[in-house]
């Protein structure tokens, strides 16, 4: 009989216990650090590089000095540009004179008699990245004076 | 008597049982109940292990709205926005993630959706990762303010410049969109809290 008494009241005790562990989780403030192989994800996007909106093509002074000054307009991220010239028309033969160009504007000297156009693509961050080339500038001309026009 | 004796004794074992029972129950319902801070792990189920049945995982996923600000390209960090969701009837405060190795990158999509695969820019050659991740996954980054989701609600979040972009991204992944390699974990508590007005902005600085 106290053998039977003393068994429940262990019993007794070890379920305080019992509900004691369970318990104890929900008693701890704070913050534990969770390892889950769910998938949590987020959305980044990259750039797509574009032209500069506007780019313009003009004689440098003095117009004796066979120059021409080309300007553009920022490109949305762009890191460097590169200049493209055609003797051809407005539409073919643009190859690069200028690259890795961190300003707005370049001048091309020492032009000889000819008809030119540009254009400008952007680069941004690696010279992979590389924007469409932009519109044509209209056409400027360095004649056998030499003048610009 | 002994008889009598034995029915006393067996029935004070019996009220002592009852009153033990009762005083357990009672103890870890309070217990319980007086918590401030319960723990909260992410979606799946696979990490509720020693936890209460009734608390639920959060769910974490990308959105396109907002647009991101900071757009990625080579050698640039981008914002990372995500939305939490958090099925729970009281308030979760994210504080820290856990993220995956920095050698884990994100794979390009042609769409916001993430539906389309940008076959040239992939989870192979992107370049793309969290910032501040390591070379080891699981390492903890906290958040520069505590992000609280609502009971039963959900907080899109903006986490400003969160991934980078290596130098050596292919043109294919330009104008991409990017699902962010998987986060392993948060770090989390339930409790008492005043939700965060979405949507939220997050620098990740350390």
């Amino acid at each position: 009989m106290a053998a039977t008494y003393r068994r429940n009241r262990v019993a007794a005790i070890a379920l305080l216990a019992l509900f004691g562990i369970v318990g104890a989780p929900h008693a701890q403030a704070g913050t534990w650090n969770v390892v889950a192989a769910a998938s949590a994800t987020g959305l980044a996007q990259s750039v797509a590089p574009q032209p500069p909106a506007t780019v313009t093509a003009i004689c440098t002074a003095p117009l004796t000095d066979r120059s021409i000054t080309v300007s553009w307009t920022d490109a949305s991220h762009a890191t460097s540009y590169v200049v493209y010239r055609s003797t051809t028309s407005s539409t073919d033969g643009f190859t690069a004179v200028a690259t890795d160009i961190t300003s707005t504007t370049f001048t091309d000297s020492a032009l000889k008699k000819a008809t030119y156009w540009y254009a400008v693509a952007a680069i941004t961050g690696s010279s992979t990245w590389i924007s469409p080339m932009s519109s044509p500038t209209a056409e400027r001309q360095i004649t056998s004076t030499p003048r610009c026009v | 008597m002994p008889g009598a004796h034995r029915t006393a004794r067996s029935r004070w074992s019996m009220r002592s049982k009852v009153i033990s029972a009762t005083m357990g129950t009672v103890m870890a319902g309070a217990t319980a109940y007086a918590a401030t801070n319960w723990f909260v792990g992410l979606n799946s189920g696979s990490t509720a292990e020693g936890q209460s049945a009734s608390i639920s995982n959060l769910t974490i996923s990308a959105v396109a709205s907002p647009t991101a600000t900071n757009l990625l390209y080579p050698g640039a960090n981008g914002d990372v926005v995500l939305k939490v969701s958090n099925p729970n009837a009281f308030p979760v405060t994210l504080t820290a993630v856990q993220l995956p190795a920095n050698t884990t990158y994100a794979a390009g999509y042609t769409d916001s959706a993430l539906a389309a695969a940008n076959t040239g820019c992939t989870a192979t050659n992107s370049g793309v990762a969290w910032n501040f991740a390591t070379a080891s996954s699981g390492s903890s980054h906290a958040l520069t303010a505590p992000l609280t989701v609502a009971a039963n609600g959900t907080l899109t979040v903006t986490l400003t410049n969160a991934a980078s972009m290596a130098l050596s991204a292919p043109a294919a992944c330009a104008g991409t969109f990017f699902s962010m390699p998987s986060l392993t974990g948060v770090t989390a508590t339930g409790g008492a809290a005043t939700a965060t007005a979405g949507p939220a902005t997050d620098s990740w600085v350390n």
